[in-house]
């Protein structure tokens, strides 16, 4: 075996919920009903595009989730040596900008450091200049003359390749359906490209188009340049800004995991039965709202450093350590966020259990468990999504405050977070460093935007009272 | 010249890609201190007819051909800086809802003042003096004070006439009142009828009534219009329509009003029915009332203080009795507000009781454990008012009309309950498909059978129907009614039917109690109470309701 597989804590969570979310997949497809709005997600432009761009980030994150220990090398014939450094699957497919370091800022492109050095020239005399990159355009005998041509001519061949296999995937994939639904292929073309097709394929292929490009175009300039620069050490902006995907979209969705069963528990207790029950769960979120969040957090992390610290043997690697940070972080994030959702939870139910629909149903002598699950959950169900989606975006945005004031993840870790915190420093030098911040930003931004316009259309596609367009 | 020309006007809705024409090629006029109805149901146009003559359609929908000229200005050609003034000083609208119409954090005065002040350059107190008289003038009964009042401490009543004021105030030549006597009661509507009449001939305004009311346009309008579907089908004075209405439309919307005669007309058939088939032996009293009411008080605590402790009670409910037997039906009638909708409530045990007793089939309801209590569900039943939040949006209809068999365990395996389920859709008329449809899919009428199917699928003994046809057209309404008799002669249930409109009674009710301010003021046979009517708040409402 030339590999050890190493499964983190935050890695099978993960894995968990990928499992939930397709056995869900599952179970709506077969269900007419609760199909038919999905349906009409994917069915809207809007919708399928941005959960293309939502799932190309999942499956990032995804890819980076599959982790393990490389062999370093053989000691005996049966025994294998494993590096104490845990590597994911993103990591192989990325190899040359993993390890590729040079020894400090430079721009996105550059071939050339971005501060200059003491440097001994061919006369052999001293002067300060800027250095040439160790891996940046290393290739290049006359960078200055040759550095257009050559990514140009690079970026074409890259782009050519991806539209051939983009071409060639969705050929074959327009003929297995025509095969199946017994329709010219020229016929289907012409559809697609009118866009008169039930789902907007032609949306969906150019988006699809749009990724290949980026992702092939990135990857092959990557290999001889530093697509986004160079940070502070010299790590590559790109890798650490790819990298950062899995560590966003973990916050998000492991924090939203530990929010919703509280809030909506908690709101739909409280709303519906009043009384005792409403006076302690509303103390207990008062309370909770009255300690500034970035104490309690503060707080929770510090114990945790403490704990790590005390109990060092427990915990293998660096990256054991840093996953731990990780989950604690989601978990206090989780508990000390759902207090929002949950007041507008009970607050919901409160205006639902007045509805008749719910006095029928005690008329029939219907129990107040099947009561809160049939009647009132599924009604408040558009306000979770909604909020979810919010709270993701701001959660994703939570996490760089929090790098901020270093009570965030772990320093070692790739986020978009720290990537801003080590950026925040250079934004005062002359010339300006931007491409961390940028990276950052773009990557960032693209997420969160789309997810809200994903909400957008879920929510539409929820509500029968919308998508009708009554009252 | 005529005030109000209206020529050719259509004015189309502007989906998804498509557009729909809501109101199609219309016209008709409107003289100085005439009336003018515009009658119709739901959806039928009506409200955008108004809307397009003020300008003020929502932004999806736009006027396509057609001119409205008001004394002889073209209103269609005119900017919308000129048209804001044409709306206040020659056009002016009351809407039905008058607690939407009011600004709450306004005084009723400061929204007065400042439409005459818009209108006239008067001093602030002129404009607060002109404020008062016309409080007067659509008989508020203590101006000086309701002046400085705010809605909220206003009655339904009371903000409709202050709307009808602010309407006033820029002295219209033009008045639209958009169904402004819908969300009142019977005597009160009666009060905003005469107002408008009264104020009509002193203004010498042009009126244009929007209404589904037909009892009410006989009684106001000079001119009806009725509108079915975007069309004018048909137009004429009042007396001739009423003596012979033309369009076949016109003639269904007449006939499906509930009145006495038409329940003997139908009794009528009905026996004829009965002879035919074998006499059935009347039985049912010996074994005394299905449902006794003893007494039945309910009140809410008005809560305050520290330790939120209740320092007064609303008698919602103040000492009622009644019997109700099987297969009959017993009217609870009253204003809104009276306590009704609480006494159907109390007896399902849905709202918890002070003080009286409700027995069913002998037996009190309130003693009973709550095992005991879900076993006699089974018999209890109810309909509500509002079919669009008595059915849950997120079920499908098979669902809701499933839980009360699963919960009450009524028929034990799956196959028997959709046998029943698709017996109950044949009963109340809806195709056998809607079981997998959401409810928003449907209409209404179609809803309120939904609802009823829900009720009936337990196979109640008793149903009580709150208000079940209140929110429906008029001629959903009759066959609504339609329905509950045929199912109650079919299947022998009881009916509570509380209900605010007296032409329902009449239509439906072997009973009727009479209820005012928690009290029950007058009961006893149908009839009786129609004709013969003893309580002086009995012989109110009844004078007040218009009749055709």
């Amino acid at each position: 075996m030339s590999i050890q597989p190493t499964f983190l804590i935050t890695d099978l969570l993960f894995f968990a919920l990928t499992i939930g979310l397709i056995a869900f997949v599952f179970v709506v497809r077969k269900r007419p009903h609760l199909s038919r709005p999905w349906s009409q997600v994917l069915k809207s432009t809007t919708g399928s595009v941005s959960l293309m761009i939502l799932l190309f980030y999942y499956a990032i994150a995804l890819v980076d989730s599959v982790h393990f220990h490389p062999r370093v090398a053989q000691a005996t014939e049966s025994q294998y040596q494993y590096s104490s450094e845990v590597h994911s699957l993103l990591d192989v497919l990325m190899t040359p900008m993993r390890s590729r370091m040079e020894k400090t800022f430079s721009a996105p492109l550059a071939t050339h450091s971005f501060a200059k050095e003491m440097m001994q020239n061919e006369a052999g005399q001293l002067q300060r200049d800027y250095p040439r990159l160790n891996y940046g355009g290393a290739h290049l005998a006359q960078p200055e003359d040759q550095k257009a041509a050559d990514i140009i001519s690079i970026s074409l061949q890259a782009s050519a390749q991806a539209l051939f296999y983009w071409a060639l995937m969705w050929l074959f994939m327009l003929w297995l359906y025509s095969q199946r639904n017994n329709q010219g292929l020229a016929t289907l073309l012409a559809n697609v490209l009118k866009a008169k097709t039930t789902y907007p394929l032609r949306a969906i292929a150019i988006t699809s188009a749009v990724l290949m490009l980026l992702t092939v175009v990135s990857m092959q300039l990557g290999q001889h340049y530093h697509l986004f620069g160079t940070d502070k050490v010299g790590q590559d902006v790109f890798y650490q800004a790819v990298k950062s995907v899995r560590t966003g979209i973990l916050i998000g969705v492991l924090t939203t995991l530990i929010t919703l069963p509280l809030a909506i528990l908690l709101g739909a207790l409280a709303g519906f039965f009043r009384g005792w029950v409403d006076d302690v769960i509303q103390y207990i979120y008062t309370t909770l709202n009255s300690i500034p969040h970035v104490l309690l957090i503060a707080a929770a992390v510090l114990l945790l450093q403490v704990y790590m610290s005390g109990h060092a043997d427990d915990f293998d690697s660096l990256t054991e350590r840093a996953d731990l940070r990780l989950l604690f972080l989601c978990l206090i994030l989780g508990i000390t966020s759902w207090t929002g959702l949950c007041r507008l939870l009970r607050a919901e139910t409160f205006k639902l259990r007045e509805m008749e629909y719910i006095q029928a149903a005690e008329a029939f002598g219907v129990s107040k468990f099947k009561i809160l699950m049939r009647h009132v959950m599924p009604n408040f169900m558009h306000i979770v999504i909604i909020s979810v989606v919010l709270d993701f975006s701001g959660l994703v945005l939570a996490e760089a405050v929090l790098s901020y004031i270093n009570i965030g993840v772990d320093p070692s870790m790739n986020s978009w977070g720290n990537m801003i915190n080590q950026a925040r420093l250079e934004m005062a030098r002359d010339p300006i460093v931007w491409w961390s911040l940028s990276a950052a930003f773009v990557f960032m931004f693209t997420l969160v935007l789309f997810a809200n316009l994903f909400a957008d259309v879920v929510r539409d596609a929820l509500d029968p009272r919308v998508v009708r367009g009554e009252q | 010249m005529s005030l109000l020309i209206v020529n050719g006007l259509s004015t189309e809705i502007r989906g998804r890609g498509e557009s729909n024409l809501v109101v199609r090629d219309i016209s008709f006029q409107v003289e100085r201190g005439e009336t003018l109805a515009l009658v119709g149901e739901s959806g039928s146009g009506k409200s955008m007819t108004a809307l397009s003559i003020a300008r003020l359609l929502p932004p999806a929908a736009r006027v396509s051909a057609g001119e409205i000229k008001l004394s002889g200005r073209d209103l269609m050609q005119i900017s919308e800086r000129e048209m804001r003034d044409v709306r206040g000083s020659k056009i002016a609208m009351i809407f039905q809802e008058p607690m939407n119409s009011l600004n709450p954090v306004l005084t009723i005065g400061d929204q007065i003042a400042e439409c005459v002040r818009r209108h006239q350059s008067v001093t602030r107190s002129a404009a607060r003096q002109q404020s008062i008289e016309l409080l007067a003038a659509v008989g508020l009964p203590a101006p000086q004070r309701n002046i400085d009042e705010y809605p909220h401490q206003l009655s339904g009543g009371m903000r409709q006439r202050v709307m009808i004021a602010i309407a006033l105030a820029a002295q219209p030549d033009l008045l639209i009142a958009d169904e402004p006597t819908t969300a009142l009661d019977v005597t009160i509507q009666a009060q905003v009828l005469d107002l408008l009449k009264d104020l009509q001939s002193q203004f010498n305004m042009g009126l244009l009534f929007i209404t589904h009311d037909l009892a009410v346009v006989k009684q106001t309008a000079d001119q009806i219009a009725v509108m079915h579907q975007g069309e004018l089908v048909e137009h004429g004075t009042n007396e001739a329509f009423f003596a012979s209405p033309k369009h076949a439309y016109s003639r269904a919307l007449l006939a499906a009003i509930p009145t006495a005669q038409k329940r003997l007309q139908r009794d009528l058939e009905q026996d004829a029915k009965r002879v035919s088939a074998v006499a059935q032996p009347e039985a049912e009293d010996a074994a005394g009332p299905i449902l006794s009411v003893r007494n039945l008080q309910v009140h809410f605590p008005i809560r305050g203080g520290v330790f939120r402790r209740a320092v007064d009670y609303v008698r919602a409910v103040d000492d009622v009795s009644f019997d109700l037997h099987a297969g009959k039906t017993l009217a609870l009638v009253g204003e809104s507000g009276c306590g009704k909708t609480t006494v159907g409530k109390a007896i399902l045990q849905l709202l918890k009781s002070n003080q009286g007793s409700v027995q069913f089939q002998q037996r009190d309801l309130q003693t009973l454990g709550n095992e005991d209590l879900r076993k006699i569900r089974q018999d209890l039943q109810i309909v509500f008012q509002d079919p669009y939040s008595s059915l849950n949006p997120r079920m499908l209809v098979g669902d809701i009309l499933e839980e009360g068999m699963t919960a009450l365990a009524v028929l034990k395996t799956t196959q028997d309950r959709k046998r029943k389920i698709k017996l109950l859709l044949d009963q109340v008329g809806l195709p056998a498909d809607s079981v997998l449809r959401y409810p928003h899919e449907f209409s209404g009428g179609q809803r309120q059978r939904i609802s009823i199917a829900r009720a009936l699928a337990v196979e109640p003994k008793l149903i009580v129907c709150d208000e079940p046809t209140s929110a429906l057209d008029v001629s959903v309404q009759a066959q609504v009614l339609n329905l509950l008799i045929d199912l109650q002669e079919e299947l022998g249930m009881s009916y509570l039917f509380i209900t605010h409109d007296m032409a329902v009674v009449s239509y439906l009710a072997d009973e009727v109690a009479v209820m005012h301010q928690g009290q029950i003021v007058e009961q006893g046979p149908t009839e009786q109470i129609l004709l013969q009517p003893q309580h002086h708040y009995t012989q109110k409402l009844l004078a007040a309701v218009p009749s055709l």
